[in-house]
């Protein structure tokens, strides 16, 4: 029995692989924003004194709001031989799903840190191992590209969208509707970028809306400013690229908007990356 | 869909692709500012306040009620003013062990259409 254990032993070594002293913790770190996914961490490992190789794999259910979800693993002593993550349910687009597997002491809030193996975002076709896969930062990669419904402000009120807490948007279009009330005034509305307290970013429109009528803008990074024959079909033209951070709004800026004016069908196009929070 | 019981905006709060929105009042309309103004009910920060009253001063002879005017409108199109109790559904930090992660502002809640 013993001389096997060696064998055994000796067959792994020269391999990747870490000791374990038994303290030890795996942490899995999960940040999301994609619904119903569920991530999956399993791994292989000789234990100290055993004579087979045995496998482990444990499951984590992030939340979706961008923060961290943590799943600490002991795994006991001996050699760590590999790891991976994937996908086990949901699916999330490039972007949208971040994972972290560490080596550390301690559990919970004491968990110390003193190795990264793995790092990178996660898809059903995008699995992630150690050893073998690069570490990337959340990032890295093309981003989730994502059509978002905005909320209809009440009438006379501007629209304004909220980049959310750990995340980071590539603005790629946005498209809203205003009617306008019988009140006889000329509109001009323009979009405005802050960062919360400081716009950095207004653009211009020289076309005024009148009353009575129905104008639907498009902001389009990197598009020109053009009015359609009928004036109905308005764009307007955003810096490329366009990048957002958390907390960074987009709202509407218009000269004259009146009480019963109405802003509506707002729909913006974005490429969306994970800053975690 | 669900409306903001603050600021009135509707909108839903799960998204096509199932991902969570999170809403945020816009700050106060050019026309609620305005009206704030009229009626005295919008205190106004003192460096805005001082940029409105500096506007409405006739600068010299030449000067008219016109143009004062015109400078106020350009200072009152100007301001971010947030709204008041204004609503932000987005997390404010990790939430306590078992307890969802808390939002940066509840405002006054929202009414489920």
């Amino acid at each position: 029995m013993a001389d096997e254990v060696i064998t055994a032993k000796a067959r792994i070594a020269g391999t990747v692989q870490r000791y374990l002293t038994g303290a030890e913790t795996i942490r899995l770190t999960v940040f999301n924003s994609a619904a119903n996914v569920r991530v999956q961490l399993a791994g292989r490992r000789f234990p100290y004194g055993g004579d087979t190789v045995s496998e482990f794999a444990t499951q984590l259910t992030p939340t979706t709001n961008r923060l961290a979800t943590v799943l600490d693993f002991t795994p006991g002593e001996g050699w760590l031989l590999g790891l991976s993550v994937r996908v086990a349910a949901g699916s999330p687009l490039d972007g949208q799903t971040y994972c972290v597997v560490e080596i550390g002491n301690g559990a919970g809030s004491t968990f110390q840190a003193f190795d990264t193996l793995i790092a990178d975002t996660v898809t059903a076709a995008h699995r992630v191992a150690w050893p073998g896969s690069p570490v990337r930062g959340p990032l890295d990669g093309p981003g989730a590209l994502r059509t978002i419904l905005g909320t209809n402000p009440g009438a006379g009120n501007e629209i304004a969208e909220t980049v959310p807490t750990g995340a980071r948007w590539q603005l790629m279009s946005l498209r809203v509707q205003l009617v306008t009330s019988a009140t006889v005034a000329n509109r001009i509305p323009e979009l405005a970028i802050d960062d919360g307290t400081s716009t950095w970013f207004q653009s211009a429109n020289s076309v005024s809306q009148v009353a009575s009528t129905t104008v639907r803008y498009s902001f389009g990074s990197g598009y020109g400013s053009l009015v359609n024959g009928s004036g109905n079909e308005q764009s307007r033209g955003l810096p490329t690229p366009l990048f957002l951070g958390g907390g960074y709004r987009l709202r509407t800026s218009t000269s004259a908007l009146q009480v019963g004016d109405v802003f509506s069908a707002i729909v913006y196009n974005v490429r969306e990356w994970l800053e975690g929070a | 869909m669900v409306r903001c019981n603050v600021c009135g905006g509707t909108y839903e709060p799960i998204q096509r692709d199932g991902s969570q929105y999170f809403h945020a009042c816009p700050p106060l309309s050019e026309a609620e500012i305005r009206d704030g103004l009229t009626k005295k009910t919008l205190q106004l920060p003192a460096a805005d306040q001082k940029r409105l009253d500096d506007a409405g001063k006739l600068i010299d002879a030449n000067d008219t009620p016109q143009n004062a005017q015109a400078r106020v409108d350009a200072v009152v199109r100007s301001l971010t003013i947030e709204r008041p109790n204004k609503r932000d559904e987005n997390v404010a930090g990790v939430g306590a062990p078992g307890q969802p992660a808390p939002q940066k502002a509840p405002g006054a809640g929202v009414t489920k259409l």
